[in-house]
């Protein structure tokens, strides 16, 4: 039966695009989730609504307007961030509820929802045509190759902002720049799993990681794994199912990460009683 | 006179209307190790953060003697041991990632050494090599060199090394989370030894080791500064500390009470008693003497 799936076009654009926006979104994810900026992806899909907004009232691409309206409500929100005492959710909040209000005030003028606008809120990556795939990979190698170029510097300003700062990074420039590629990833992962669902993707592959991995670029490979691996299941299971693909790759990665938490806390639990044995042994003997 | 390492004149930090910092001047010398003592709230952890622009301030701060404009080369050239670091607990980075870290802006401290030695600065008198084949030498003879570090063999030597200096090579795969506060500490400083300093700035660096980890880290401290000539000012509160490793001494309370040799500091019965009162009422505790 799975190769007989393979076997459409749509399936296998899917699949590649997927697993593209998988890697993407776990690198981007780890950062994010260790800056303590988890639902940046949120704020910034909310935005990205009103750029779709946008290009459907003036008849673009909505896909680029989204990324245009995207990178400069990421830019507006790190400077919100930095600029005031304004607490990193709070300017995530902020920005979110701007830009969807935006959105809404644009689609009403133009005329109320479309089924366009619906694949954007709760994705459609089964629609994905060849053009689209070549546009995710595309950008997908773009912002790859970016974060490998600046990885140890993006791990330093993560770790700790005031000390990269004294070793000589331009740690603004940098936190620019990282916002902006966040953004643009966020956009391209819309296709997957929708604005309402993108924090899925950028959190719960890196929460559930962080669990094995030692360093890194441990947890940020294991990511890719476990969320790769759900989106594959996930496009088969819902073809199978009959189910919508956003919502079953969701519900797999929760499931992961609900399972390795129980896994390991069972561990500390077993190793916990075991040392306790161990001790009360020494101490008889 | 040889230019002073470091050149503070009326530095003064103020957050609203409380001053916490008062027009503090001091000088520092190479090789020299500065204690900076002060009961708890006396503003030594604001006066370090603002020499290092961290802070906003009034004054001047000049370190190498260069200007303001200079500062962003010059700061790759300073090692700094934060008092405490924030960072996620979850942090997925081992204690070999974290000291790495300092080694990732090697090329903007080989920027910095090219700005003192236009501005006539004779940083090489510090012990370090001169030519290449002595940097070469000097590497395996030594832990610490100024080679600019591309190659990952040598970058890898040289976390290891920082990593054994301060005792922490048997735990370099543990993750920063599963630390206690004296080992992470010694992951700071570890951090800013690999960076090959010429001025360190410490703000209480050992406040959560044990003893045996802080001989061994104030033992690589003065290493530093007798065979590199590396400066160092660093914050305390322990006097036995500060006479067994400092050569001067900088006592505040605000507003600069004393500086000056060590050993004159505690010629003066009556300052050492006015720094233990003025713990004793800051709510703090003092040892030694």
């Amino acid at each position: 039966m799975v190769l007989e799936i393979l076997e459409y076009g749509f399936i296998q654009r899917a699949l590649v695009s997927g697993v593209a926006i998988s890697a993407i979104c776990s690198f981007v994810g780890a950062f994010l989730v260790m800056r303590r900026l988890a639902l940046f992806g949120d704020g910034i899909a909310h935005v990205a609504f009103g750029g779709i907004a946008v290009g459907m009232f003036a008849g673009l691409y909505p896909v680029w307007t989204a990324l245009g309206v995207a990178v400069l409500g990421s830019i507006g929100l790190e400077k919100l961030r930095k600029s005031t005492s304004i607490p990193g959710e709070v300017a995530v909040a902020v920005t979110l509820v701007t830009g969807l209000s935006v959105g809404i005030i644009i689609i009403s003028i133009s005329g109320g929802f479309t089924v366009d606008l619906f694949s954007f809120l709760f994705g459609s990556i089964v629609l994905v045509s060849t053009e689209d795939m070549t546009i995710i990979l595309s950008i997908s190698g773009a912002v790859l190759a970016l974060l490998c170029i600046l990885y140890r510097r993006l791990l330093f300003v993560t770790f700790n902002e005031e000390l990269a700062r004294i070793s000589g990074i331009h740690t603004t420039a940098l936190n620019y720049i990282f916002v902006a590629v966040a953004a643009v990833t966020v956009v391209t992962a819309m296709r997957l799993t929708g604005i309402l669902l993108i924090t899925a993707l950028i959190v719960l592959p890196t929460i559930t990681a962080s669990k094995f991995g030692r360093g890194f670029k441990a947890t940020i490979l294991i990511s890719t794994a476990i969320s790769a691996s759900s989106v594959v299941c996930g496009i088969f299971a819902s073809y199978g199912l009959d189910w919508t693909p956003s919502g079953t790759i969701v519900i797999l990665l929760v499931v992961c990460l609900v399972t390795v938490h129980l896994v390991f806390a069972a561990r500390d639990r077993w190793l916990r009683v075991g040392s306790r044995i161990s001790t009360r042994g020494q101490a008889a003997g | 006179m040889l230019t002073p390492i470091v050149d503070v004149e009326n530095l003064t930090v103020q957050f609203g209307d409380n001053v916490v910092v008062d027009n503090v001047s001091v000088s520092v010398g190479r090789g020299e190790i500065l204690g900076v003592l002060g009961p708890n709230g006396a503003g030594k952890s604001c006066m370090l953060r603002a020499m290092l622009g961290l802070l906003p301030y009034r004054g001047r701060v000049s370190f190498f003697g260069t200007g303001p404009e200079d500062k962003k080369h010059i700061l790759p050239l300073v090692g700094y041991v934060p008092q405490k670091i924030d960072h996620e607990p979850l942090f997925p980075a081992t204690v070999h990632d974290i000291v790495s870290m300092g080694v990732v802006t090697r090329q903007r401290r080989v920027q910095g050494l090219a700005l003192l030695e236009r501005s006539g600065l004779d940083w090489r008198n510090t012990g370090e090599p001169h030519t290449e084949r002595e940097m070469v030498e000097s590497r395996s003879e030594d832990c610490q060199t100024c080679l600019p570090c591309e190659d990952p063999h040598t970058e890898r030597e040289m976390v290891e090394s920082a990593l054994e200096t301060v005792g922490l090579s048997p735990i370099r795969d543990r993750r920063i989370g599963e630390l206690s506060g004296g080992q992470r500490q010694r992951v700071f400083i570890a951090q800013s030894l690999v960076r090959d300093p010429l001025l360190m700035i410490m703000d209480e660096p050992v406040s959560n080791m044990d003893v045996e980890s802080q001989s061994l880290v104030y033992s690589a401290i003065r290493q530093a500064a007798r065979k590199h000539k590396v400066t160092v000012i660093i914050s305390m509160h322990d006097l036995d500390t500060l006479r067994e490793h400092t050569n001067a001494v900088m006592f505040l309370n605000r507003s600069l009470i004393y500086h000056g040799d060590t050993d004159a500091f505690f010629a003066d019965r009556d300052r050492v008693k006015m720094y233990t009162e003025a713990s004793m009422h800051a709510g703090g505790h003092t040892h030694g003497v």
